[in-house]
């Protein structure tokens, strides 16, 4: 900034100093052409007062005349140029003759002055008779030149002026150019200056916007502004990398923290079980000493077709309840479904066939999942026979393929539309699900819960009127996730 | 607005640097013609002193002088001979280092300027006229002798019976003047026999028509005149036009001086019947090559015959 200050300073006085220089050259000029008028002129002035003391001594022989007259002599000799070139110019060629006619009119005052001193009357006299002459011809080739010089100055004169005007307005043109320049130069040198704050700013917005990754100011020549920008880029660079500091450990936290109040949902839900396990145990003892009861009641009064079907209840709750464990021998689940098929039997005596099929040496060979054969069967009575008339069937199969067991439950029943099976295969997460978890819900919450990495561990297939088959794979060759 | 700035930096200093380049030019250029000085110093001053007369024959003769100073690096002041002005008086004291002079005036005092000039030691040729002297000065310029003679020769080769002449001096020709005794002898011994009477002299002054004028009187006062010889161009052709309005082509002969377009004219149309031609210019040039071996030499050609020639119908 200083620099360009300085740089414009120079300018503008280099600028005026060219316009003073060359309004005094052609000061100079236009005087030089009247500098040898006037020498001319004076000299003319001279050589007519020199005859004053010339006269007086070759009249008087005066010691004054003479003293003035080597003086005068001496001035005028000093002022005859020493050397007066041969030009082409006429002018110049008739002012070399006159000076050398005045050299020669001074040489004759020395030779009448020596004649004089010698007391040579016969020499002084015809000499200065002869100067008399002379001076007048001087004089008179004076006035001619002058006219002539003056003449010719005329011409030159017109000519002068045209430069002299032309010249002026040229610098007239260089000084507007020159200061517009300077101008412009100091406006740039203010940009310079300004621009980087300018950008400062706009950094300083997109900074406090969160934009940390916008690119580094790049530096000015001005050292001071140079210093702000670099402290500020340093500021801008390790303002970003704190922040993105504290961005990753919010990430961490922010995980942590997801994962805890998973793990809390989890232990909410397992509580829950626990305490809904509790009641279970709690109101099944009531129920077994109630249903022994009945079945004691009703064969001491001879109805041993109520008594078997109490028996068989009582054997199917302390089935559910007695195993404690969330995976269980397919033999437990089996037994269990049995007994429940029996009850639906004398629930349903004349329309609904009952099929349980299984190879009896894979009941031993194989864990799954506790309770997930009856509520399905259970969801099939319940909602695939509403507004059927006819015989209603349900399929239970076992089978093994490849490495996976196949649970199949199937039904003749009414079907279950895709929306819902859509809303089936795919539930709510955890935390945002209804506690209240019933039936087939229930069945593929655990299910997926148990083979999270398998996705189709489940399947329904379903179609409006054409019965419902809900398929489960389990893989055998991994064990279920049964931590949390 | 960054690049409108950098444009107007760059335009603006381009146009201040053409503005200061132009201003600096012109006040060059106007200090140059200022100090303008010859890139070849010449090497002498030499002055030429001829009548304030300036028709086309002392013109040339100037022009002749001028070149010849220019070709070999010399100066040329050109001044009057005229008496009353002193030109020729004090060209001893004018610092020039040779003198030309065309000393048409009168004998004694010419002589004393010219000795004055030999006395200080300046180199002098003479031109178009001689002046007598103990030590003859270089001349340069025709033989009025010869002159005279062709004058004469064109007279009498066309002339079938005996000449009748008379002959116009002119101001505006002095040398001529001067030396009209050697061009008559010149003219009379060229046409011997054949000369009838004494030849007649005339003069016309400076003014270019004054020859028609004095052809007219002449004719009309005296109608034995037929052969009219001019000395100078001017006269030829203003007396050629007067013969045609008198209507005396034929009866007189008109031998004239110079070969102007108009002079060649009339001669083809038979009106002129000859002409003699000097060359001045080439007086001129001889002049100054003559002072310049004087100078660098110490000696030149004591006379230069510069030739005289005759412009006819014939075509010779």
């Amino acid at each position: 900034m200083v620099l360009s200050v300085f740089g414009v300073f120079i300018l503008l006085v280099l600028s005026t100093t060219y316009i003073l220089f060359s309004s005094i050259r052609m000061q100079e000029i236009a005087d030089s052409s009247f500098q040898k008028e006037r020498n001319l002129k004076s000299m003319q002035e001279s050589l007519m007062t020199y005859q004053t003391p010339l006269l007086e001594y070759l009249s008087t022989r005066s010691s004054n005349a003479l003293a003035k007259l080597l003086v005068d002599s001496q001035t005028l000799r000093n002022k005859i140029p020493a050397n007066m070139p041969k030009s082409t110019d006429s002018t110049e060629l008739r002012e070399r003759e006159v000076y050398a006619l005045i050299l020669s009119f001074l040489d004759m005052a020395d030779a009448a002055v020596e004649a004089k001193r010698g007391r040579n009357i016969a020499g002084y006299i015809p000499v200065y008779e002869e100067m008399t002459r002379l001076l007048k011809y001087i004089n008179e080739e004076v006035e001619k030149l002058s006219t002539e010089r003056f003449r010719d100055q005329l011409d030159a004169y017109g000519v002068f002026v045209a430069d002299f005007r032309n010249i002026q307005l040229w610098n007239l043109l260089f000084i507007i150019f020159i200061s517009f320049f300077s101008i412009l130069l100091l406006l740039r040198a203010v940009e310079k200056m300004t621009d980087p704050m300018v950008r400062l700013s706009e950094m300083a917005t997109e900074l406090s916007d969160g934009h940390f990754g916008v690119e580094d100011i790049k530096t000015s020549s001005i050292y001071e502004i140079d210093h702000v920008v670099e402290a500020f880029n340093r500021m801008k660079n390790e303002i970003g990398k704190y922040i993105e500091e504290i961005r990753w450990q919010e990430n961490i936290k922010q995980e942590y923290m997801q994962e805890r109040l998973r793990n809390l949902k989890m232990e909410e839900l397992v509580r829950r079980m626990e305490i809904y396990t509790l009641q279970a145990q709690m109101n099944p003892h009531f129920l077994f000493n109630t249903l022994n009861t009945g079945m004691q009641l009703a064969i001491v009064e001879g109805a041993d077709r109520t008594g078997e079907y109490m028996e068989y209840l009582s054997l199917l709750f302390r089935h559910n309840i007695r195993n404690k464990d969330s995976i269980v021998p397919l033999r437990h689940e089996i037994e269990g479904l049995k007994y429940y098929f029996y009850i639906l039997k004398v629930r349903f005596p004349k329309n609904l066939d009952l099929v349980l099929d299984y190879p009896e040496e894979m009941l031993d060979g194989y864990r799954i999942p506790v309770s997930i054969l009856q509520p399905l069967v259970e969801n099939c009575v319940v909602h695939a026979f509403k507004n059927s008339a006819g015989p209603s069937s349900i399929v239970v199969r076992i089978e093994k393929r490849r490495s996976d067991l196949v649970l199949t439950v199937a039904d003749n029943g009414c079907g279950i539309s895709a929306e819902i099976v859509e809303g089936l295969l795919h539930p709510l997460p955890i935390d945002e699900s209804s506690s209240r978890v019933m039936g087939l819900e229930n069945v593929i919450q655990r299910l997926y819960f148990f083979y999270p990495d398998k996705k189709d561990v489940i399947e329904i297939e379903s179609a409006s009127g054409s019965g419902t088959t809900i398929t489960i794979r389990i893989d055998t060759e991994n064990e279920p996730c049964i931590a949390f | 607005m960054k690049l409108l700035l950098r444009i107007g930096l760059i335009l603006s200093g381009l146009l201040a640097l053409v503005a200061f380049s132009l201003s600096l030019a012109l006040v060059r250029a106007l200090h140059v013609r200022g100090a303008e000085a010859d890139s070849r110093a010449p090497e002498y001053h030499f002055a030429l002193y001829l009548p304030d007369n300036r028709n086309s024959f002392f013109t040339e003769i100037i022009r002749g002088a001028e070149n010849a100073a220019e070709e070999m690096n010399a100066v040329l002041s050109i001044h009057t001979i005229d008496p009353a002005r002193f030109d020729l008086e004090m060209a001893s004291f004018s610092g020039v280092d040779g003198v030309v002079v065309c000393p048409y005036l009168e004998h004694s005092f010419a002589r004393r300027q010219l000795e004055k000039l030999q006395a200080r030691q300046i180199p002098l040729v003479l031109i178009n006229h001689n002046v007598p002297n103990d030590r003859p000065w270089p001349y340069i310029g025709t033989n009025n002798f010869d002159v005279g003679r062709k004058m004469g020769t064109i007279a009498g080769r066309t002339a079938e019976e005996e000449v009748r002449l008379a002959v116009v001096y002119s101001e505006k020709e002095p040398g001529m003047f001067a030396e009209r005794e050697l061009v008559e002898m010149g003219i009379a011994d060229a046409l011997r026999e054949k000369l009838r009477g004494p030849i007649m002299s005339l003069k016309t002054n400076s003014n270019l028509l004054d020859a028609e004028r004095m052809v007219y009187e002449l004719f009309t006062d005296d109608s034995r005149i037929n052969t009219v010889i001019f000395t100078d161009s001017n006269d030829t052709i203003a007396a050629a036009q007067v013969i045609i309005d008198m209507n005396l082509v034929g009866r007189v002969r008109i031998i004239g001086s110079g070969n102007d377009p108009g002079i060649i004219e009339y001669i083809r149309k038979g009106i002129v019947t000859g002409s003699i031609v000097v060359n001045p210019e080439k007086i001129g040039y001889q002049a100054v090559k003559s002072l310049v071996e004087l100078r660098s030499a110490g000696y030149t050609s004591t006379s230069v015959d510069t030739g005289v020639e005759i412009v006819d119908g014939s075509g010779r």
